[in-house]
């Protein structure tokens, strides 16, 4: 094993390396900004062929449901609004620029994001979260263990090794192996990218709810944790053998107790074939 | 951490240990797919001394922590049910 490095050194040596493709922060800021409109916006993606196809594709497939082929950006963002459009380019694009990844964590990824429409779908605790929104976080939750993969693939075996060997949830493991788990790398990576506070706050905090230094943003976080451990139940965990978290405190922030949780598995376990075919349009 | 992660095969079903929100331990025991009645059933010590109780899991739902809930439910989907979800490793 090897010993664990200085973490703020290491976080700066990563989080320099990757950043936000010029397309990508123009659209953000376009979406941000009250008098753009969202024929601009679809001009920008339309302008950049990876991007267009890759938000084509997910515009597509079944997890959208629209009714006929879309064909053309401009039709996708008139069709979904500004909010859909965002996390889709987002996500088509952090995915693609660093999608090196292992299958199973694109699979783990769009599980993920797919478990936290589902809880909030269930609307047990008030419409905190547009499900689709939702779909996003899931989706972008383990940006910081794509990180790794690409740039610590060596220390990233080992942490994985090491959880299989001692039971251990794979964030302590990368802790222990590493110095810095994938919820920090990945919190810091989109604090650096200017994501979203919401998005950021909830990466960060996704598998230690205490990272959470804004209570506004903890059932974000409660919502990421408590769908990793449903698809590591699921069988769609992010590596072959990963263990669960206690996600028992998540589950109570999220005021959502036992007897609820089989309508929300019934309408995760519906969106399996999503997954799958989530998986072939974006990787 | 999860409870419920190591599953054994008995007979044509699935036992896992299960610890109650009460602290208290018993065993779930899978016997079909989550449509079928009583499909899922919790044995645990009865209130009388050498008692043993055997409930539904819907009836005892709310004493059981919703992490092993998520356990339990998706265990018995990927053995028993047709959601496509991954086969599950029994011992």
């Amino acid at each position: 094993m090897s010993a664990p490095r200085n973490i703020d050194y290491l976080l700066e040596e990563i989080i320099t390396l990757p950043s936000l493709p010029a397309t990508v922060a123009r659209i953000l800021e376009l979406l941000n900004d009250p008098d753009s409109s969202l024929s601009e916006v679809g001009k920008i993606v339309s302008g950049d062929p990876a991007i267009a196809l890759k938000t084509l594709r997910l515009v597509n497939s079944a997890a959208y449901g629209l009714r006929g082929r879309v064909t053309s950006v401009e039709h996708a963002v008139t069709l979904l609004g500004a909010k859909v459009i965002q996390n889709l380019v987002l996500t088509a694009t952090v995915l693609d620029t660093l999608s090196s990844g292992a299958r199973l964590l694109f699979q783990h990824s769009i599980a993920a994001g797919v478990a936290a429409r589902s809880i909030m779908r269930s609307h047990i605790f008030g419409n905190v979260l547009d499900p689709e929104e939702a779909f996003a976080y899931g989706l972008l939750h383990d940006i910081g263990k794509i990180i790794l993969e690409d740039y610590m693939s060596d220390e990233l075996v080992q942490a994985e090794d090491l959880s299989r060997v001692q039971g251990l949830p794979g964030h302590v493991a990368e802790r222990e192996v590493i110095g810095v788990d994938h919820a920090e790398i990945g919190g810091r990576l989109a604090m650096n990218w200017r994501l979203p506070d919401s998005i950021a706050a909830a990466i960060m905090a996704h598998h230690d709810l205490a990272r959470c230094k804004d209570d506004e943003y903890l059932p974000y976080a409660a919502m990421l944790n408590a769908a990793d451990t449903i698809c590591v139940a699921a069988g769609l965990p992010s590596y072959e053998g990963a263990v669960a978290d206690d996600a028992n405190g998540a589950w109570q922030v999220l005021g959502i107790t036992s007897p609820q949780i089989p309508a929300i598995l019934d309408d995760f376990f519906a969106s399996i074939p999503e997954v799958e075919e989530l998986t072939e349009a974006v990787s | 951490m999860i409870l419920l992660n190591e599953w054994k095969q008995q007979g044509p079903g699935l036992v896992g240990l299960l610890t109650l929100a009460d602290g208290t331990e018993g065993r779930v025991v899978l016997m079909g797919p989550r449509s079928a009645p009583e499909s899922a059933m919790v044995v645990m010590v009865g209130k009388e001394p050498g008692a043993v109780e055997s409930l539904p899991l819907s009836e005892v739902l709310d004493r059981i922590p919703p992490a092993s809930t998520v356990a339990i439910l998706c265990a018995q989907e990927r053995y028993f049910g047709d959601s496509q979800l991954p086969a599950i490793d029994v011992q």
